[in-house]
């Protein structure tokens, strides 16, 4: 579990390009030893964050700091930082060895001195036997654990992985998931995983911030944006499935006007419930997904067997959250949406 | 077998593009190692000289050694060629560099303009330096003469670096960077490096612009010319053996340094750390 000493933190971090305005005053905390996600589509301003923490762009507004300290201004190579991108960053003109010990020569280490430290992570790693390879001539996991270990070799204060694992087969990809997740528990440091596919994280981020638009939507565990998404966008990018939304009112106390969010496992198909009009199925496997349309929304119905579209059908929703303007206002509704 | 056919208009391109620019070698060649009968006393006698050696002769190649200048001019035509491409790689390589990191477009403006010292005729840009030059006593110099040179070979060489140094993976430098490389070390441990098929291009281009430069040399050393002031005197007086024999002289280094650079100039550059 994480710990209550912060590591890195922004604070009111914006960023222009010209007009458009790429960070939107980020806020962030991540803990020491935390394993944060962020996730955000392609455009949301992933990288220029990235870019912004490293210290390759600087932002025009707020702070930077890490381990407290403040380090908005200092350059790259003077934040004590670590990152491994999407592509490794492989330097091709060296040996497997020479790229895990190029930040302790940058550190002015004696060769005896940083020997001593790039075994033991090649070890961990599992590459002892190709570090005298050049890095041209590894496969694709190697290249991804020597760009590991060139970041563990020293000890910065935070790990910034850049989808460390989108240029891996799929099948290798699963396991190195778990790898990375064993490693930050083993060496009991703050990771930040930066990644446009949610389920790389669901698993193993303690929290996860959805970035959209240079804005943090919503940061919790994925869990939370799984069940509870704060915004309808969020509810939309979380799942397999995005999640439906039905106009409704609640009626206690007061009268709510709004829209009910629920998941497809939290609606069925029932003898009686609301009114609506298949759509269109697609099935995989022995689950029959329905598009459902009522009015003017539609929404995702789990059924067991296929209906054919055009069909009329009547849906009962187990539970909902409530919606006002995009934004959550009430968890866990029990019970039919009403109109 | 369909394919292999439709490979022949290339190898006819291949064969023109070959002969368009070795037949003046050869002719260059067939001159220099011909005996003086069959080639120039030909011309006299009113007949074309053969496109086939007819005899072989080291004599003109003896003749041209003979003449004291011609050693004398070489050491000066390589000083110059060797400061010039230094000069170029030292100074060209961190203002590339610093261009690299600009947006591409603005980068590209002030690249363009860097070209304006070579839009003037260098008529024009050489009597004022050598006016210079004299009262700087650099006149005659091969310093003087590379740093005058520098004028047209640096926009050319910022040029080059600019497009590979542009073409380097962004990410390769900033982890270099977060590795803990300053400015100095990234440039020189990391992007030289990586870049360093466009770095032997740039320097064998400005070592060979020098190597063929006639007008500053004309102007700013004319009485201890280079090479090429040599063999433009000896040809205009009416020397065309011993000039054909410079001529080839001059070329030996040249290709000597393709060869030994031909190593950089190729190979598996961006190959490592990219594809997963």
């Amino acid at each position: 579990m994480p710990d209550n000493v912060p590591r890195l933190e922004l604070e009111g971090v914006s960023k222009k390009f010209g007009k458009i305005s790429v960070l939107d005053k980020i806020d962030l905390k991540v803990m020491e030893n935390e394993f944060f996600a962020i996730l955000g589509p392609s455009g949301s301003g992933k990288s220029t964050l990235l870019r912004t923490v490293i210290g390759i762009e600087t932002p025009d507004e707020g702070r930077i700091l890490i381990n407290g300290k403040d380090v908005t201004d200092l350059p790259a190579n003077k934040r004590n930082l670590s990152v491994v991108f999407q592509s490794y960053a492989l330097y091709p003109n060296m040996t497997v060895y020479q790229n895990i010990a190029f930040p302790l020569k940058m550190r002015r280490l004696t060769p005896e001195a940083i020997k001593k430290r790039v075994l033991p992570t090649a070890e961990r790693l599992g590459i002892t036997d190709i570090l005298q390879k050049n890095v041209t001539k590894i496969s694709g996991g190697q290249k991804q654990r020597t760009a590991l270990a060139r970041a563990l070799v020293r000890e910065p204060a935070i790990f910034l992985l850049d989808e460390p694992l989108s240029n891996l087969d799929a099948r290798v990809r699963f396991r190195a998931r778990e790898e990375l997740r064993s490693l930050q528990v083993g060496l009991r440091q703050s990771f930040v995983y930066v990644t446009h596919d949610q389920f790389e994280v669901s698993n193993i981020a303690n929290r996860v911030a959805v970035l959209h638009n240079g804005k943090f939507e919503q940061i919790s565990t994925f869990k939370e944006l799984y069940e509870y998404p704060e915004t309808k966008w969020v509810g939309d990018f979380i799942g397999n499935y995005p999640m439906n939304f039905l106009p409704a009112s609640m009626v206690a106390g007061d009268r709510t006007e709004g829209e009910a969010g629920f998941r497809t496992e939290w609606i069925e198909v029932s003898d009686s419930g609301i009114d609506c009009e298949v759509q269109s199925g697609e099935t995989v496997g022995d689950i029959n997904f329905l598009y459902c349309i009522k009015d003017d929304s539609h929404f995702i119905v789990k059924h067991d067997r296929y209906v054919e579209p055009g069909s009329m059908l009547k849906c009962s929703v187990r539970r909902c959250n409530l919606y006002v303007d995009g934004k959550l206002v009430k968890k866990d509704i029990i019970g039919q949406p009403q109109r | 077998m369909n394919r292999a056919w439709r490979l022949i208009p290339l190898y006819i391109g291949v064969v023109i593009i070959l002969l368009y620019t070795l037949f003046p070698l050869y002719i260059l060649f067939l001159l220099a190692f011909t005996p003086a009968a069959y080639t120039t006393i030909a011309i006299h006698s009113g007949n074309y000289p053969t496109l086939y050696p007819a005899g072989f002769t080291l004599y003109n190649l003896q003749a041209a050694f003979g003449i004291p200048e011609i050693m004398t001019a070489l050491i000066k035509s390589l000083e110059t060629a060797f400061l010039v491409g230094g000069l170029a790689l030292l100074i060209g390589i961190p203002a590339a560099y610093g261009l690299s990191r600009l947006k591409p477009k603005i980068a590209s403006i002030i690249s363009t303009t860097l070209f304006f010292a070579n839009m003037l005729p260098s008529v024009t840009i050489a009597i004022p330096i050598s006016a210079t030059f004299l009262r700087l006593g650099l006149n005659e110099t091969f310093l003087g003469l590379a740093l005058a040179q520098e004028l047209i070979v640096l926009p050319l060489t910022v040029f080059m670096l600019l497009g590979a140094f542009q073409s380097l993976p962004r990410e390769i430098v900033s982890q270099a960077r977060v590795d803990g490389a300053g400015l100095m070390t990234t440039i020189y441990t990391v992007i030289v490096p990586l870049a360093k098929a466009g770095v032997a291009a740039a320097f064998l281009l400005s070592w060979m612009m020098s190597w063929d430069e006639f007008t500053f040399a004309v102007f700013l050393s004319p009485a201890q010319p280079t090479l090429p002031i040599l063999i433009y005197e000896y040809v205009t007086r009416g020397y065309i053996l011993e000039a054909a024999a410079f001529s080839m002289i001059v070329t030996i280094p040249v290709v000597v340094l393709v060869i030994f650079m031909a190593k950089f100039l190729k190979g598996e550059i961006l190959a490592g750390g990219l594809n997963g």
